[in-house]
């Protein structure tokens, strides 16, 4: 990407953003094409979407309420995926950060109102990070796929999660367990909808994340392994913590996810609090090609089309999970056609 | 379930039933997952080519009234899947993570879309009839090992005649002496005149055409219905099963059965009650994938080529894919 001439770039950018518009256009003409097979019209289903998710200030607010946890959980698949690492765990980092937070907000732990909310936000990011410390030390120290372990990790927290809401933590009255302190609620920044704080926690990572991969000596490192591990070992870096690190750190992130949905929305922790954030971040960070601040841009086109894709579902019985097929179908797409090239 | 239970008989016979039942679907996941790999190829999308079986298989089955059908039409499903993911990967030369993970959103993604809009208005859970259970004629009757073995639904019978098939096809047939070539230095196959994309993309149709298979399995021989989520981490486990089964099919079959015997001892202590809280007990074959992974990394030896694309000779230079990759180095694990 480097070292190329400015009109070069442009143009290249231009075919590029030509080429990548192509295959959105394929993918939803593929995707109407299931549709048509079911029985739906996709120009409906389609207008549908774009009402649900635009229509009105309370969609817009449910887009951004989307947004929130899938820009965190991108960061983190992003980070890791920067020093050549698969953080495919990001969900189960998510659920781990649930857990903390809930845990320390819980009406058992007595701390004074307002060190309530740092120790969540602290305790969060900790619970993720260790979360995500097992799978980076069986690959670092064993050598143990981290596809795998992140994976098993997912199920072993949603397993964890359904075992204290039905068991020491539950509420006795709904499928979740008993609400946190009020002192623990993030304040809502938009009166009347779900939008919160950690919205503004989210992008501030993002922001965060952008200036520690360009502008200091531990992204540089991060940048240098991603680029070519042998060169960096070479270097004289120390591979190894530089990527159990920015793991952790992946794990921290997805941990404040977790945070965010339980002191900014549901105030405990309910059954199924995620609805595949994780994942969702996988296709944020990859359509965003690795860059934090697309992912910001990204997040908030999925939250949309998944917020749209609610109302569709209401309006014309279309099923959701349309929208991982289109999300999906796209990325396959870039895939086949060699989009997501980086040039050197 | 008390520690007494364990000396008795009728404890054993029922849980060795089970484990073969339970690592019956992973038998079939894990030979073709087996195949793939030597041939170079690591398809994580395993689970959701599994999951696409399961959806195909039922409804075949359900529309048919016919269980075979079923199995038939998932194998073909599963096959197509293997050879749009052979596409990717061995022509496009796409990364064969990225296209697995994401492979497995469209497919779970397909599966639930599909089921949710045929089967929304039924009110009822449409199921499918049981497959019976065929008693192998004096096999079955055998002590002990009779009635684990050889009481079982037909679809088990056919994993048993898998196993020395695919011992057969690696590592004694020209083809699979090929493939394992082009897993470990595909510019020697290419070198003797054999074409490494074309046996790369039969292993990757032969692998999704076995997890199609072990996704029938789940939903028309096991549970008789087709629920989202039922694959349920299954195709990361066959995953496991390979590399700790060293990519041979007898070893395969050995960690499958390894794994059906703790998931079925797993349920078991459930129903029974245990020191662990129930809740807790399922995570048990997760936590058993976890340790079998780390400790098969130390002795793996991954083939040589794998998640390496390898661009023919014939292709001019500048279409060569060895520098085309967008995603960091040592992605690869």
């Amino acid at each position: 990407m480097t070292a190329v001439a400015a009109p070069k770039l442009a143009a290249a950018m231009r075919s590029q953003a030509v080429l990548g518009l192509g295959l959105v256009v394929i993918s939803l003409t593929a995707a109407g094409l299931v549709l048509l097979a079911t029985g739906v019209n996709p120009l409906r289903a389609y207008v549908e979407i774009l009402r649900s998710a635009f229509g009105s200030v309370d969609a817009l607010s449910e887009d951004l309420v989307y947004a929130t946890p899938v820009i965190l959980t991108a960061l983190s698949v992003i980070l890791a995926f920067r020093c050549g690492l698969w953080n495919i765990g990001a969900d189960g980092q998510l659920y781990l950060g649930a857990i903390a937070a809930v845990g320390l907000g819980f009406n058992h732990v007595d701390l004074p109102g307002p060190l309530l909310l740092p120790a969540m936000i602290v305790g969060a990011f900790v619970a993720g990070a260790a979360w995500a410390a097992i799978p980076a030390l069986l690959r670092l120290r064993f050598g143990a796929s981290e596809v795998i372990v992140t994976l098993m990790m997912n199920f072993l927290a949603v397993t964890l999660a359904t075992y204290l809401i039905g068991g020491p933590w539950a509420s006795g009255i709904t499928p979740a367990t008993g609400p946190i302190a009020p002192a623990g609620f993030l304040p809502s920044l938009v009166p009347g909808t779900r939008v919160n704080a950690n919205l503004l926690v989210a992008l501030a990572a993002a922001a965060g994340l952008a200036f520690v991969m360009k502008r200091t000596v531990f992204g540089y490192r991060v940048r240098t392994i991603g680029a070519n591990i042998h060169a960096a070992r070479f270097a004289g870096m120390n591979v190894d913590r530089v990527r159990f690190l920015s793991f952790a750190g992946a794990g921290g992130l997805a941990g404040l996810a977790g945070f965010g949905e339980v002191a900014g929305i549901y105030h405990d922790l309910p059954n199924g609090l995620s609805p595949g954030y994780g994942y969702t971040g996988i296709v944020v960070a990859l359509l965003a090609r690795l860059d934090p601040l697309w992912a910001v841009v990204v997040a908030f086109a999925l939250g949309a089309l998944n917020v749209g894709s609610g109302g569709m579902q209401r309006a014309l019985g279309v099923p959701v999970s349309l929208v991982s097929i289109i999300e999906a179908l796209l990325i396959l797409l870039i895939l086949g056609t060699r989009l997501m090239e980086r040039r050197t | 379930m008390t520690w007494a239970s364990l000396l008795e008989i009728t404890f054993w016979i029922p849980l060795l039933s089970a484990s073969i039942r339970v690592a019956t679907p992973l038998i079939f996941a894990g030979l073709g997952e087996s195949v793939c790999e030597r041939a170079g190829i690591l398809n994580v999308g395993v689970e959701g080519m599994m999951a696409l079986g399961a959806i195909a298989g039922f409804l075949a089955a359900f529309w048919t009234g016919n269980p075979w059908i079923g199995f038939g039409v998932a194998i073909a499903v599963g096959a197509l899947a293997g050879l749009l993911f052979g596409f990717l990967t061995v022509i496009r030369g796409a990364d064969q993570i990225v296209t697995g993970v994401v492979f497995n959103i469209f497919a779970l993604g397909l599966a639930s879309f599909v089921y949710a809009r045929l089967f929304v208005s039924a009110h009822s859970v449409a199921q499918l009839p049981s497959i019976p259970v065929y008693r192998v004629p004096t096999l079955s009757t055998l002590p002990f090992v009779g009635k684990p073995f050889f009481a079982q639904t037909p679809i088990v019978y056919c994993a048993y005649a898998l196993v020395p098939v695919f011992w057969f096809l690696l590592e004694r047939s020209p083809w699979g002496l090929s493939a394992r070539a082009a897993g470990e230095n595909p510019e020697a196959v290419d070198s003797a005149g054999l074409d490494v994309w074309r046996i790369r993309l039969q292993a990757t149709a032969i692998g999704g055409a076995m997890a199609g298979l072990a996704g029938a399995t789940l939903s028309i021989a096991q549970v008789g219905a087709y629920v989202d989520g039922m694959v349920a981490g299954r195709g990361f486990i066959a995953l496991a099963i390979v590399v700790f089964g060293a990519w041979r099919p007898w070893g395969v079959a050995l960690a499958a059965l390894l794994f059906g015997a703790v998931d079925a001892l797993q349920l078991r202590m459930q129903i029974g009650g245990s020191i662990v809280p129930g809740p807790l007990l399922v995570g048990l074959p997760y936590l058993l994938t976890i340790v079998v992974v780390t400790l098969a990394a130390a002795r793996a030896g991954y083939p040589a080529a794998i998640n390496k694309p390898y661009a023919r000779r014939r292709l001019s230079r500048s279409r060569r894919v060895a520098t085309a990759n967008a995603l960091p180095a040592g992605t690869r694990s």
